[in-house]
């Protein structure tokens, strides 16, 4: 097997390496079979990474070895002319720093190539930096709660805003929890009514179940609860992406799912149907297209309170 | 608007900037009463002349200082005053350094230094020459009837002024010899390996907001789930306290019971497809019941 070669995607010239690389040991996944993933899924999760400042999360030593692992915000030097990048506030005291832009299949291969396995978007785009496109919420579960626990949060998300007439919709973090996303698309909105009103859903569901949920971040109070992080709604912060691999023993992707898959899990107390590996990621592609699409496209305005 | 705690100007050679001075810190101690544990009564203190219980009025107190145990000497209020710096306005810039030449020890508090109304030009200029040579203002100035020594630097066309500790403030290392190691002992070479790798591998970018006063956060959460559960103790004597604005969520909850309310009648229509067996919708009412019903009884 040729461990090195140059490639051609769609006009841009890449030199792809060390493809024979065991990146996943324990389900022996490399770098090759990343490359390929990425290659595969590109055309349901370009659209979501496109415009958007990416922070990579990368392993150039394998899922195992986290002491080479590093987040990088800064788009690398050495990348080829025609990766696109976007200057965007890294921080409240950090200035503006070049992130990369995803705006493309060969781009995202440049990426796997540098085996960034993890890519964490931002909320916004680019070319407005203060305007979320979507609402999230991360149900982190405290162990022993689980995704199960996450799905029975996940729903009476979905019921708050239902109430208000506004969709939502749900995808596995690719670790352990769940994600709620609320597509706005609006232009009056900004972080500074998304992150208060984002808190006052996770405060009036801690409040309600106490036992259940929590809104803080603080680790001791999360045992047996879910945390709802709505901290996320920040122009600094950035959240996996739809779609994106996570570094974790086997090669699980954040993963799009209806909310009867949700229902069911919630009902059944069996998690295991929401963990889905690359290829069962790139099946379900397949066979129902884009189930986040409508999170692109729905407009949708915060509820008035 | 940011309101200035000082103004004057920046001088040296011929150049004199307009500037004023604003706190570059939020304080975020949390500041807490004292009261009477059994009935929230406030805790007032009292001036007092030992010895006797009679009260001294705050205008009949001066300082002196203890010369020998019970020997003052008085210092009046005047003579303090008079012995101040004389009130300059000016924050005369006495060397440029380099930055990395300034021990970190050395800093105080930090504050930003603003344009004084039509001396915008003059201060971009001196930002822009500052942030061009890479070097650091070293100036005194007199602040709240105080000299000061102050690090002037550019940061993004901004002028942040730190005061700083004269030297002699300043403990030495030496001073400390009998806790602090004087002489180099020996190290192993692979020992001193281990001890960089391990620095290497935690080394990261500077990233200020990652690092939370976890104390004051805690806090501040205690006194949050207190007011939530109700724990909170009246004052009995003095007039309530004002309430707080209602905030978000209060106003969430109940924008989303009127839309339960309205809704209670017809279904969500939530499309339930050949995978959902009957049972879900069933399943998802029961659930949400018992967690409105524990919404009102928390109340």
């Amino acid at each position: 097997v040729a461990t090195s070669r140059q490639v051609e995607v769609e006009g841009r010239e890449l030199k792809l390496t060390n493809l024979d690389k065991v990146l996943y040991p324990e389900a022996g996944f490399s770098k090759g079979e990343v490359v390929d993933y990425y290659a595969k899924v590109a055309p349901a999760m370009v659209p979501h990474l496109s415009g958007r400042a990416v922070t990579l999360r990368r392993f150039p030593e394998g899922v195992d070895d986290l002491d080479s692992a590093f987040f990088e915000k800064r788009c690398p030097k050495h990348r080829p002319k025609w990766v696109k990048t976007t200057s965007v506030v890294a921080g409240p005291r950090s200035g503006k720093i070049d992130f990369c832009v995803c705006d493309g299949l060969p781009t995202l291969i440049w990426m796997a190539q540098l085996a960034a396995i993890e890519l964490h978007p931002s909320l916004s785009l680019g070319r407005a930096p203060t305007r979320p496109t979507v609402l999230a919420f991360d149900l982190d579960p405290g162990p022993p709660a689980d995704v199960v626990d996450c799905c029975r949060v996940a729903i009476r998300l979905r019921d708050m805003f239902g109430h208000f007439g506004v969709q939502s919709f749900a995808k596995t973090s690719g670790s352990k929890g769940l994600q709620v996303y609320v597509p706005l698309n609006s232009k009056k909105v900004s972080y500074d009514e998304t992150k208060p009103f984002a808190k006052a859903i996770a405060q009036l569901l801690e409040k309600q179940t106490p036992d259940r949920v929590v809104s803080k971040m603080k680790k001791v109070e999360r045992e047996g609860k879910v945390f709802v992080d709505w901290s996320q709604n920040h122009r600094s912060k950035t959240t996996i992406a739809v779609y994106s691999l996570r570094a974790r023993e086997r090669p699980t992707a954040s993963t799009p799912v209806i909310w009867e898959e949700v229902e069911a899990v919630a009902d059944s107390g069996d998690g295991s149907t929401l963990v889905f590996e690359a290829g069962a990621v790139l099946e379900r592609v397949e066979r129902h297209g884009d189930l986040f699409a409508p999170v692109l496209e729905l407009q949708q305005d915060l509820p008035e309170l | 608007m940011a309101r200035a705690i000082w103004s004057g100007s920046i001088s040296f050679g011929l150049l004199n900037v307009p500037v004023k001075l604003y706190s570059a810190v939020a304080r975020r101690n949390i500041a807490l009463r004292e009261i009477r544990e059994s009935d929230s009564a406030r805790i007032k203190h009292r001036l007092f002349a030992e010895g006797t219980e009679e009260e001294v009025p705050r205008d009949k107190i001066i300082k002196a200082f203890e010369l020998t145990e019970g020997n003052y000497v008085p210092l009046g209020k005047a003579e303090i005053a008079a012995l101040a710096p004389a009130k300059s306005r000016s924050i005369e810039v006495e060397d440029f350094v380099d930055l990395g030449e300034i021990d970190p020890i050395y800093f105080d508090s930090p504050y930003y230094l603003g344009p004084a109304a039509g001396a915008e030009k003059a201060y971009s200029l001196l930002a822009a020459a500052m942030q061009a040579s890479g070097k650091v203002a070293i100036a005194r100035f007199v602040f709240r009837n105080k000299e000061h020594l102050a690090a002037i630097r550019p940061n993004d066309g901004v002028l942040t002024l730190t005061t700083m500790r004269f030297a002699d403030e300043v403990v030495a290392a030496a001073e400390l010899e009998d806790v602090l190691p004087s002489e180099k002992p020996k190290v192993a070479k692979n020992e001193q390996q281990m001890a960089e790798q391990l620095i290497e591998s935690l080394s990261t970018k500077f990233d200020p907001d990652s690092y939370r006063d976890e104390y004051r956060e805690q806090l501040m959460g205690l006194i949050e789930r207190k007011a939530e559960g109700k724990e909170i103790v009246a004052a009995v004597s003095e007039a309530p306290q004002a309430t707080k604005a209602p905030d978000l969520m209060a106003a969430l909850e109940a924008s989303i019971a009127a839309a339960k309310g309205k809704k209670t009648a017809k279904k969500p229509a939530a499309a339930k497809k050949a995978k959902a067996p009957p049972k879900k919708s069933k399943a998802t009412k029961a659930k949400k019941a018992p967690s409105r019903a524990k919404a009102k009884s928390s109340k």
